[in-house]
């Protein structure tokens, strides 16, 4: 049995429906980082009586978006289907594994894109930064970005059975994201050791990567490597899955 | 004719052989149960007929199809209703969407929906969010979607456990009652009570064997008991019989 468009249109439209029902998911991903954005742009203009340079950060905004969405929400609710029979109870209709992925992976792409627009709103509406003259490009970019997040949070989280397991993963990679990833504090102003952890963060390149086409400066191919070696890892770990979730 | 046909199945997880070696057939048109203490390989069986789990060795056919076959699993898939112990729902689903999501997988029209709706009177709580309803209006609520295509085949997973008894035969009146009478119905439970008052047929395992397959009256009959819970017991303290 085959499915139809519309049957996987429907999927993908409860899964957003139900997204937005969640109290601890839709307000918090998409109003949280909007507000610190609001906050920290407004201080840094009473600071400095301006806020030059403050474009700078923009990509770091709409990556935390992307990263609440993407690894968070979607990640610990790939887990929690599972535990709850949801997963199980899809596949043995005629919706393929296939099918779930791609209405989860829709939903990511969208949220994160309206993250995209909403800082963009906040940047060019409330604080009159002016846009980069490169934004297709950057868009592009900040797609393929939340792709390869996405690739990241199903693969990493698919090794977690049940949502005990993978909060305090969830924990732990938040804040190694908020705290390794360059977005808040200065990576040159770190000791030595723990720039290496930075230096690792998919994420950190992510935001150079997007901080570089914002401004259309050429990039620099340390990032792309870093981030395609992640995706190679990513491939060899679903590999290595397949081989534990086989029952012959 | 039979709907099922299981022949020399094993299936091992690591050392630990779960299923030996076991063999049986359901006719068409029974309502079977599968019974067993715990760890001897109910849901591991239950998961084989449903196509999640794989044999080490053995044939299963289901619906005349073998299951050996990808492209069969999907078939089949799209032909049996299912109905787990772990509900598989979302929590903030409402009904209708439930309904109206599953509907769209397996491509059933308005009348189907509606006529379900009615069976299982589930009009007054439509708009409700699935995590709203109780546990016995939740449990009627998976039957419908288990039966939402009409499935010749339909499985389900301890469709009963943790309710009272007057949801309990609301469940079995809804499983038993109306056009769901010609189907085969596979379930898995722990009560012999249901066993005794609702199934044709019963297949007890014990130790990853089938120790008994039968209707609950023959099993009684030969056990010269009055209660299938007493046969039971006689089963599983007493060895195998294959």
């Amino acid at each position: 049995m085959r499915l139809s468009v519309k049957s996987i249109w429907k999927q993908f439209w409860y899964d957003l429906v139900i997204f937005f029902r969640e109290p601890f998911f839709a307000l918090p991903i998409l109003f949280l980082p909007g507000l610190f954005f609001v906050v920290y742009a407004g201080s840094m203009a009473k600071s400095y009586g301006n806020i030059d340079g403050f474009a700078q950060y923009i990509p770091m905004y709409m990556i935390l978006i992307s990263f609440l969405t993407v690894f968070f929400n979607i990640g610990t609710q790939y887990v929690t289907d599972k535990q709850s029979g949801i997963f199980k109870r899809l596949i043995l209709s005629p919706i393929s594994l296939f099918n779930l992925v791609l209405t989860y992976s829709l939903r990511g792409i969208l949220i994160s894109v309206l993250g995209f627009f909403e800082m963009i709103a906040i940047a060019v509406f409330v604080f009159k930064i002016p846009l980069s003259d490169n934004m297709v490009m950057f868009f592009l970019a900040f797609l393929i970005s939340v792709v390869i997040m996405m690739l990241l949070s199903l693969t990493l989280h698919g090794f977690f059975k049940n949502s005990r397991q993978v909060m305090p993963f969830t924990i732990l990679g938040f804040q190694y994201v908020l705290f390794a990833s360059g977005m808040i504090m200065p990576v040159d102003k770190m000791p030595k050791v723990l720039q290496y952890f930075v230096y690792v963060n998919p994420v950190y390149h992510m935001n150079k990567i997007l901080v570089r086409v914002w401004y259309r400066v050429d990039l620099e191919l340390i990032n792309i490597l870093a981030l395609a070696a992640w995706v190679a890892v990513c491939i060899i770990l679903i590999h290595f899955q397949k081989g534990l979730s086989t029952d012959k | 004719m039979s709907i099922i046909n299981v022949q020399n199945v094993t299936k091992k997880y690591g050392e630990k052989t779960v299923l030996n070696n076991i063999d049986f057939q359901i006719p068409s048109g029974e309502t079977v149960a599968i019974v067993g203490p715990n760890g001897t390989g109910k849901t591991t069986l239950l998961e084989i007929l449903m196509t999640i789990r794989k044999v080490d060795s053995g044939k299963v056919n289901i619906l005349g199809e073998d299951v050996d076959d990808q492209k069969n699993v999907d078939d089949i898939r799209g032909k049996i209703g299912v109905m787990l112990q772990e509900g598989g729902m979302y929590n903030y689903i409402k009904l209708k969407e439930a309904l109206d999501l599953f509907a769209s997988f397996y491509a059933v029209g308005k009348e189907r929906i509606e006529k379900l709706v009615d069976y299982f009177e589930l009009q007054p709580y439509l708009n409700s969010k699935y995590e709203k309803l109780s546990g016995g209006w939740k449990q009627r609520f998976l039957l419908a979607i288990a039966f939402l295509q009409d499935p010749d085949l339909i499985f389900l997973d301890e469709p009963t456990t943790g309710l009272d008894p007057k949801a309990t035969q609301l469940v079995w009146d809804k499983i038993k009652g109306g056009a769901q009478k010609d189907k085969t119905i596979l379930v898995s439970t722990h009560s012999m009570e249901e066993v005794d008052k609702y199934c044709d047929r019963v297949i007890v395992l014990n130790k990853g064997k089938v120790v008994e397959n039968d209707s609950p009256e023959k099993i009684k009959e030969k056990l010269n008991v009055d209660f299938f819970s007493d046969a039971y017991f006689k089963l599983v303290e007493g060895g195998e019989k294959q």
